[in-house]
Protein backbone atom coordinates (compact mmCIF):
# COMPACT_ATOMS: atom_id res chain seq x y z
CA UNK A 1 0.00 0.00 0.00
CA UNK A 2 1.15 3.14 -1.10
CA UNK A 3 1.29 6.61 1.51
CA UNK A 4 -1.47 8.04 -1.16
CA UNK A 5 -4.11 5.19 0.06
CA UNK A 6 -3.70 5.25 3.65
CA UNK A 7 -2.56 8.69 4.82
CA UNK A 8 -6.17 9.82 4.57
CA UNK A 9 -7.70 6.64 5.91
CA UNK A 10 -5.46 7.08 9.38
CA UNK A 11 -6.70 10.90 9.43
CA UNK A 12 -10.41 10.38 8.64
CA UNK A 13 -10.19 7.21 11.17
CA UNK A 14 -8.67 9.99 13.69
CA UNK A 15 -11.16 12.24 12.88
CA UNK A 16 -13.91 9.73 13.72
CA UNK A 17 -12.36 8.86 17.14
CA UNK A 18 -12.09 12.52 18.11
CA UNK A 19 -16.01 13.04 17.00
CA UNK A 20 -17.25 9.65 18.63
CA UNK A 21 -15.37 10.64 22.13
CA UNK A 22 -16.63 14.17 22.09
CA UNK A 23 -20.05 12.46 21.51
CA UNK A 24 -19.87 10.70 24.11
CA UNK A 25 -18.88 13.46 26.40
CA UNK A 26 -21.57 15.24 25.64
CA UNK A 27 -24.13 12.76 25.98
CA UNK A 28 -23.43 11.94 29.22
CA UNK A 29 -23.24 16.04 30.01
CA UNK A 30 -26.53 16.51 29.06
CA UNK A 31 -28.42 13.13 29.84
CA UNK A 32 -29.00 14.34 33.52
CA UNK A 33 -30.79 17.77 31.79
CA UNK A 34 -33.01 16.00 29.64
CA UNK A 35 -33.95 13.01 32.42
CA UNK A 36 -34.64 16.09 34.57
CA UNK A 37 -36.88 17.96 31.48
CA UNK A 38 -38.73 14.90 31.40
CA UNK A 39 -40.83 16.61 34.58
CA UNK A 40 -44.14 16.16 36.02
CA UNK A 41 -45.45 19.30 35.16
CA UNK A 42 -47.74 18.02 32.64
CA UNK A 43 -48.97 15.34 34.48
CA UNK A 44 -49.56 17.94 37.43
CA UNK A 45 -51.79 20.10 35.20
CA UNK A 46 -54.12 17.21 34.53
CA UNK A 47 -54.57 15.67 37.80
CA UNK A 48 -53.99 18.54 40.16
CA UNK A 49 -55.61 16.50 43.24
CA UNK A 50 -52.49 14.40 43.03
CA UNK A 51 -49.21 15.10 44.85
CA UNK A 52 -46.73 12.81 43.49
CA UNK A 53 -47.31 10.12 40.66
CA UNK A 54 -45.95 6.64 40.68
CA UNK A 55 -45.56 4.77 37.44
CA UNK A 56 -47.37 1.85 36.43
CA UNK A 57 -47.22 -0.31 34.29
CA UNK A 58 -48.87 -0.40 31.19
CA UNK A 59 -51.20 -3.89 30.99
CA UNK A 60 -52.71 -5.05 27.76
CA UNK A 61 -51.31 -5.06 24.41
CA UNK A 62 -52.01 -1.39 23.45
CA UNK A 63 -49.17 0.27 21.73
CA UNK A 64 -50.84 3.78 21.82
CA UNK A 65 -50.44 3.87 24.98
CA UNK A 66 -47.45 5.24 26.52
CA UNK A 67 -47.35 5.81 30.44
CA UNK A 68 -49.84 5.46 32.73
CA UNK A 69 -49.03 6.98 36.66
CA UNK A 70 -50.97 6.78 39.54
CA UNK A 71 -51.74 9.79 41.19
CA UNK A 72 -51.17 10.10 45.08
CA UNK A 73 -52.17 12.22 47.65
CA UNK A 74 -51.58 11.55 51.82
CA UNK A 75 -50.66 7.59 50.37
CA UNK A 76 -53.98 7.08 49.03
CA UNK A 77 -55.09 7.09 44.76
CA UNK A 78 -56.11 10.40 43.84
CA UNK A 79 -56.91 9.32 40.04
CA UNK A 80 -54.67 8.39 37.37
CA UNK A 81 -52.72 10.32 34.20
CA UNK A 82 -52.48 8.36 31.39
CA UNK A 83 -49.80 9.81 28.17
CA UNK A 84 -50.87 8.24 24.85
CA UNK A 85 -51.17 8.61 21.26
CA UNK A 86 -54.61 9.44 19.09
CA UNK A 87 -54.12 10.09 15.58
CA UNK A 88 -54.36 13.70 14.48
CA UNK A 89 -54.94 15.08 10.84
CA UNK A 90 -51.57 14.58 9.99
CA UNK A 91 -49.38 13.48 11.89
CA UNK A 92 -49.48 12.06 16.29
CA UNK A 93 -51.42 13.87 19.18
CA UNK A 94 -49.52 13.70 21.91
CA UNK A 95 -52.27 13.77 25.00
CA UNK A 96 -52.05 13.75 28.83
CA UNK A 97 -55.48 12.92 30.31
CA UNK A 98 -56.18 12.55 34.21
CA UNK A 99 -59.02 10.92 35.62
CA UNK A 100 -59.60 11.50 39.02
CA UNK A 101 -60.97 8.90 41.25
CA UNK A 102 -64.66 9.65 40.85
CA UNK A 103 -64.16 8.22 37.03
CA UNK A 104 -64.18 12.62 35.48
CA UNK A 105 -61.54 13.72 33.48
CA UNK A 106 -60.02 16.27 35.57
CA UNK A 107 -58.12 17.68 32.78
CA UNK A 108 -56.20 17.18 29.23
CA UNK A 109 -53.31 18.41 27.38
CA UNK A 110 -52.68 18.29 24.14
CA UNK A 111 -49.86 18.43 21.50
CA UNK A 112 -50.30 18.35 18.11
CA UNK A 113 -46.43 18.77 16.40
CA UNK A 114 -47.19 18.40 13.00
CA UNK A 115 -50.80 19.61 12.58
CA UNK A 116 -51.44 22.79 10.94
CA UNK A 117 -51.10 26.32 13.09
CA UNK A 118 -54.66 28.17 12.84
CA UNK A 119 -56.03 24.52 12.18
CA UNK A 120 -55.42 21.52 14.00
CA UNK A 121 -53.10 23.31 16.19
CA UNK A 122 -56.38 25.36 17.55
CA UNK A 123 -56.47 22.02 19.17
CA UNK A 124 -53.86 22.50 21.79
CA UNK A 125 -55.83 25.94 23.14
CA UNK A 126 -57.83 25.22 26.46
CA UNK A 127 -61.35 26.37 24.20
CA UNK A 128 -60.96 22.52 23.24
CA UNK A 129 -59.17 21.01 25.97
CA UNK A 130 -61.92 22.53 28.70
CA UNK A 131 -64.47 20.47 26.94
CA UNK A 132 -63.35 17.74 28.06
CA UNK A 133 -63.38 18.64 31.45
CA UNK A 134 -65.46 16.85 34.25
CA UNK A 135 -67.20 14.30 31.36
CA UNK A 136 -67.14 11.25 32.22
CA UNK A 137 -69.29 9.12 29.57
CA UNK A 138 -71.64 6.32 30.02
CA UNK A 139 -71.06 5.27 26.61
CA UNK A 140 -68.52 6.93 24.62
CA UNK A 141 -67.87 10.76 23.48
CA UNK A 142 -69.02 12.08 20.36
CA UNK A 143 -68.09 15.18 18.09
CA UNK A 144 -70.90 16.93 16.79
CA UNK A 145 -70.56 20.45 14.92
CA UNK A 146 -72.61 22.05 17.71
CA UNK A 147 -72.59 20.22 21.55
CA UNK A 148 -75.33 19.91 22.94
CA UNK A 149 -75.78 16.91 24.99
CA UNK A 150 -72.97 16.41 27.92
CA UNK A 151 -71.24 13.67 25.67
CA UNK A 152 -70.68 16.02 23.01
CA UNK A 153 -67.63 17.96 21.94
CA UNK A 154 -67.96 20.66 19.72
CA UNK A 155 -65.39 19.71 16.89
CA UNK A 156 -62.79 22.36 15.87
CA UNK A 157 -63.82 24.24 12.24
CA UNK A 158 -61.79 23.56 9.84
CA UNK A 159 -60.21 20.84 12.14
CA UNK A 160 -62.32 17.97 11.84
CA UNK A 161 -59.83 15.03 11.48
CA UNK A 162 -58.17 16.35 14.36
CA UNK A 163 -60.96 17.14 16.85
CA UNK A 164 -62.51 13.17 15.76
CA UNK A 165 -58.71 11.82 16.49
CA UNK A 166 -58.29 13.14 19.68
CA UNK A 167 -62.03 12.10 20.97
CA UNK A 168 -61.49 8.88 19.66
CA UNK A 169 -57.91 8.68 21.34
CA UNK A 170 -60.01 9.57 24.58
CA UNK A 171 -62.60 7.30 23.60
CA UNK A 172 -60.35 4.26 24.01
CA UNK A 173 -58.25 5.85 27.33
CA UNK A 174 -61.51 5.72 29.20
CA UNK A 175 -62.36 1.81 28.09
CA UNK A 176 -58.52 1.19 28.94
CA UNK A 177 -59.16 3.15 32.34
CA UNK A 178 -62.39 1.08 32.72
CA UNK A 179 -61.16 -2.21 31.93
CA UNK A 180 -57.48 -2.05 33.33
CA UNK A 181 -57.17 0.12 35.56
CA UNK A 182 -60.36 0.67 37.43
CA UNK A 183 -61.10 -3.05 37.16
CA UNK A 184 -57.83 -4.14 38.36
CA UNK A 185 -57.60 -2.27 41.25
CA UNK A 186 -60.53 -3.73 43.13
CA UNK B 1 -11.67 44.01 11.26
CA UNK B 2 -12.76 45.19 8.14
CA UNK B 3 -13.11 41.80 6.51
CA UNK B 4 -14.73 40.00 9.48
CA UNK B 5 -17.56 42.34 8.48
CA UNK B 6 -17.38 42.28 5.20
CA UNK B 7 -18.06 38.53 5.91
CA UNK B 8 -20.79 38.83 7.50
CA UNK B 9 -22.14 41.56 5.30
CA UNK B 10 -21.27 39.04 2.17
CA UNK B 11 -23.97 36.20 4.27
CA UNK B 12 -26.17 38.21 4.92
CA UNK B 13 -27.10 40.21 1.77
CA UNK B 14 -24.30 39.93 -1.00
CA UNK B 15 -24.45 35.62 -1.12
CA UNK B 16 -27.58 35.36 1.29
CA UNK B 17 -28.17 31.62 0.90
CA UNK B 18 -31.82 31.77 0.21
CA UNK B 19 -32.45 35.09 -2.61
CA UNK B 20 -29.40 34.69 -3.96
CA UNK B 21 -27.35 31.39 -3.60
CA UNK B 22 -30.59 29.73 -3.91
CA UNK B 23 -29.60 27.03 -1.60
CA UNK B 24 -30.77 24.72 1.41
CA UNK B 25 -34.52 25.38 0.58
CA UNK B 26 -36.17 22.57 2.50
CA UNK B 27 -36.17 24.29 5.59
CA UNK B 28 -36.95 27.54 4.47
CA UNK B 29 -40.19 25.62 2.93
CA UNK B 30 -41.44 23.56 5.40
CA UNK B 31 -40.50 25.02 8.74
CA UNK B 32 -41.70 28.63 8.54
CA UNK B 33 -44.81 28.29 9.46
CA UNK B 34 -44.30 30.54 12.03
CA UNK B 35 -42.00 33.12 13.04
CA UNK B 36 -40.83 31.54 16.27
CA UNK B 37 -40.07 28.05 13.85
CA UNK B 38 -37.92 30.26 12.21
CA UNK B 39 -35.64 32.09 14.48
CA UNK B 40 -35.24 28.46 16.21
CA UNK B 41 -33.93 27.00 12.97
CA UNK B 42 -32.16 29.54 12.03
CA UNK B 43 -29.87 30.00 15.62
CA UNK B 44 -29.89 26.10 15.53
CA UNK B 45 -28.34 25.98 11.72
CA UNK B 46 -26.00 29.31 12.79
CA UNK B 47 -24.70 27.51 15.80
CA UNK B 48 -23.78 24.50 13.85
CA UNK B 49 -22.22 26.19 11.31
CA UNK B 50 -20.13 28.68 13.38
CA UNK B 51 -18.95 25.16 14.94
CA UNK B 52 -18.38 23.10 11.77
CA UNK B 53 -16.96 26.57 10.13
CA UNK B 54 -13.90 26.66 13.12
CA UNK B 55 -13.36 23.18 13.23
CA UNK B 56 -13.43 22.75 9.98
CA UNK B 57 -10.69 25.52 9.05
CA UNK B 58 -8.48 24.61 11.91
CA UNK B 59 -8.25 21.26 10.29
CA UNK B 60 -8.00 22.48 6.76
CA UNK B 61 -4.11 21.47 6.62
CA UNK B 62 -4.81 17.90 8.58
CA UNK B 63 -7.91 17.16 6.29
CA UNK B 64 -6.93 14.95 3.25
CA UNK B 65 -8.51 16.00 -0.06
CA UNK B 66 -9.42 12.89 -1.03
CA UNK B 67 -11.71 12.18 2.10
CA UNK B 68 -12.43 15.88 2.81
CA UNK B 69 -16.39 14.89 2.48
CA UNK B 70 -16.79 12.45 4.79
CA UNK B 71 -14.59 14.55 7.18
CA UNK B 72 -16.81 17.72 6.45
CA UNK B 73 -20.12 15.23 7.20
CA UNK B 74 -18.23 14.03 10.07
CA UNK B 75 -17.65 17.37 11.97
CA UNK B 76 -20.60 18.63 11.28
CA UNK B 77 -22.70 15.57 12.37
CA UNK B 78 -21.20 16.06 15.16
CA UNK B 79 -21.77 19.26 15.97
CA UNK B 80 -25.73 18.62 15.35
CA UNK B 81 -26.09 15.94 17.57
CA UNK B 82 -24.18 18.08 20.47
CA UNK B 83 -27.07 20.36 19.63
CA UNK B 84 -30.14 17.76 19.01
CA UNK B 85 -28.51 16.74 23.20
CA UNK B 86 -28.39 20.54 24.56
CA UNK B 87 -32.09 21.20 23.03
CA UNK B 88 -33.91 18.03 24.40
CA UNK B 89 -32.25 18.48 27.60
CA UNK B 90 -32.72 22.82 27.76
CA UNK B 91 -35.29 23.69 25.14
CA UNK B 92 -37.81 20.72 24.20
CA UNK B 93 -40.94 22.90 23.42
CA UNK B 94 -38.39 24.05 20.74
CA UNK B 95 -36.95 20.58 20.16
CA UNK B 96 -39.97 18.87 19.97
CA UNK B 97 -41.53 21.77 16.69
CA UNK B 98 -38.85 21.49 15.26
CA UNK B 99 -38.73 17.67 14.76
CA UNK B 100 -36.72 15.92 12.11
CA UNK B 101 -34.86 19.57 10.94
CA UNK B 102 -33.08 19.48 13.75
CA UNK B 103 -31.32 15.80 12.67
CA UNK B 104 -31.85 17.18 8.79
CA UNK B 105 -29.25 19.95 9.17
CA UNK B 106 -26.41 17.34 8.89
CA UNK B 107 -27.54 17.57 5.42
CA UNK B 108 -28.42 21.23 4.89
CA UNK B 109 -26.36 22.63 1.93
CA UNK B 110 -25.48 25.99 3.58
CA UNK B 111 -23.33 24.08 6.56
CA UNK B 112 -22.00 21.66 3.89
CA UNK B 113 -21.64 24.51 1.12
CA UNK B 114 -19.19 26.75 3.61
CA UNK B 115 -17.16 23.65 4.58
CA UNK B 116 -16.04 23.67 1.19
CA UNK B 117 -16.58 26.99 -0.29
CA UNK B 118 -14.89 29.30 2.61
CA UNK B 119 -13.97 27.17 6.08
CA UNK B 120 -11.76 24.83 3.92
CA UNK B 121 -9.76 27.32 2.63
CA UNK B 122 -9.33 30.42 5.42
CA UNK B 123 -8.09 30.85 8.66
CA UNK B 124 -10.51 30.10 11.63
CA UNK B 125 -11.32 33.38 12.50
CA UNK B 126 -12.45 34.50 9.04
CA UNK B 127 -14.51 31.42 8.89
CA UNK B 128 -16.30 31.43 12.13
CA UNK B 129 -17.49 35.34 11.16
CA UNK B 130 -18.29 33.82 7.23
CA UNK B 131 -20.23 31.29 9.49
CA UNK B 132 -21.69 34.05 11.55
CA UNK B 133 -22.61 36.24 8.37
CA UNK B 134 -23.91 32.94 6.24
CA UNK B 135 -26.03 31.82 9.71
CA UNK B 136 -27.28 35.29 9.99
CA UNK B 137 -28.36 35.57 6.39
CA UNK B 138 -30.49 32.33 6.62
CA UNK B 139 -31.88 33.01 10.01
CA UNK B 140 -32.91 36.38 8.14
CA UNK B 141 -34.56 34.63 4.88
CA UNK B 142 -36.28 32.11 7.27
CA UNK B 143 -37.69 34.96 9.17
CA UNK B 144 -38.88 37.02 6.34
CA UNK B 145 -40.89 33.99 5.03
CA UNK B 146 -42.15 33.00 8.52
CA UNK B 147 -43.14 36.44 9.06
CA UNK B 148 -45.64 36.95 5.54
CA UNK B 149 -46.93 33.10 6.35
CA UNK B 150 -47.81 33.57 9.63
CA UNK B 151 -49.52 36.94 9.11
CA UNK B 152 -51.09 35.68 6.38
CA UNK B 153 -52.08 32.39 7.16
CA UNK B 154 -52.85 32.93 10.88
CA UNK B 155 -53.54 36.80 11.81
CA UNK B 156 -50.45 36.21 14.62
CA UNK B 157 -46.96 37.86 14.76
CA UNK B 158 -44.98 35.16 17.01
CA UNK B 159 -47.89 33.78 18.39
CA UNK B 160 -49.16 37.15 19.28
CA UNK B 161 -52.66 38.47 17.36
CA UNK B 162 -51.74 41.09 14.98
CA UNK B 163 -54.78 41.23 12.64
CA UNK B 164 -58.05 42.18 13.50
CA UNK B 165 -60.33 39.06 15.12
CA UNK B 166 -62.37 39.23 12.31
CA UNK B 167 -59.63 38.34 9.68
CA UNK B 168 -59.93 34.92 8.44
CA UNK B 169 -57.05 33.01 8.27
CA UNK B 170 -55.47 32.09 5.06
CA UNK B 171 -54.59 28.46 5.78
CA UNK B 172 -53.33 27.70 2.52
CA UNK B 173 -50.51 30.03 3.38
CA UNK B 174 -48.88 28.43 6.36
CA UNK B 175 -49.47 24.90 4.21
CA UNK B 176 -47.09 23.57 2.09
CA UNK B 177 -48.48 25.07 -0.84
CA UNK B 178 -48.17 28.39 0.72
CA UNK B 179 -44.55 28.02 1.51
CA UNK B 180 -43.98 27.69 -2.46
CA UNK B 181 -46.21 30.53 -3.18
CA UNK B 182 -44.88 33.00 -0.77
CA UNK B 183 -41.23 31.91 -1.76
CA UNK B 184 -42.05 32.45 -5.05
CA UNK B 185 -43.52 35.79 -5.07
CA UNK B 186 -40.59 36.84 -2.76
CA UNK B 187 -38.06 35.26 -5.46
CA UNK B 188 -39.85 37.72 -8.30
CA UNK B 189 -39.96 41.15 -6.18
CA UNK B 190 -35.83 40.77 -5.43
CA UNK B 191 -35.25 39.67 -9.29
CA UNK B 192 -37.23 42.05 -10.47
CA UNK B 193 -34.52 44.33 -7.72
CA UNK B 194 -31.78 43.13 -8.95
CA UNK B 195 -32.78 43.62 -12.41
CA UNK B 196 -33.49 47.22 -12.65
CA UNK B 197 -29.65 46.95 -10.35
CA UNK B 198 -28.14 45.65 -13.39
CA UNK B 199 -28.97 48.15 -16.13
CA UNK B 200 -27.59 50.88 -13.77
CA UNK B 201 -23.79 48.74 -13.66
CA UNK B 202 -21.28 50.73 -15.65
CA UNK B 203 -18.46 48.16 -14.65
CA UNK B 204 -19.18 46.04 -17.93
CA UNK B 205 -17.72 48.33 -20.63
CA UNK B 206 -16.84 45.77 -23.00
CA UNK B 207 -19.20 43.65 -24.82
CA UNK B 208 -17.92 41.66 -26.80
CA UNK B 209 -18.84 37.99 -27.10
CA UNK B 210 -22.07 38.92 -25.36
CA UNK B 211 -24.13 37.76 -28.12
CA UNK B 212 -23.44 34.17 -27.55
CA UNK B 213 -24.24 34.55 -23.65
CA UNK B 214 -27.54 33.01 -22.40
CA UNK B 215 -28.13 35.89 -20.11
CA UNK B 216 -28.25 38.28 -22.72
CA UNK B 217 -31.42 39.86 -22.67
CA UNK B 218 -31.16 39.95 -18.67
CA UNK B 219 -27.92 41.69 -18.34
CA UNK B 220 -27.34 45.33 -19.76
CA UNK B 221 -26.53 44.63 -23.36
CA UNK B 222 -29.88 43.39 -24.49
Amino acid sequence: MDKETWVPAIRLFIITIIAGLLLGIAHNVTQKAIDAKKDDSALRAVLQDAAEFKKVEVSGNNDKIKEVYEGIKDGNNVGYAIVFEAKGFKGPLNITIGIGKDDKITGMKLEAPDDTAGLGKEAEKPEFLNQFKGKSPKTELKVAKTAQNPDEIQALSGATITSKGAVNGVNMVLDYYKTELKGGQK
Amino acid sequence: MNKALERIKNGVITENVTFVQVIAMCPVLAITTSVKNSIGMGIAATIVLIGSNFVISLLRNFIPDKVRIPSFIVIIASFVTILDFLMKGYAPTLYKALGIFIPLIVVNCLILGRAEAYASKNPPLLSVFDGIGQGLGFTLSLVIVGTIREIIGAGTFYGLQVLPNGYTPCAIIVSPPGAFLTLGILMAILSKIRLNKKISNKRISDYSGCEHCPNIGICHKA
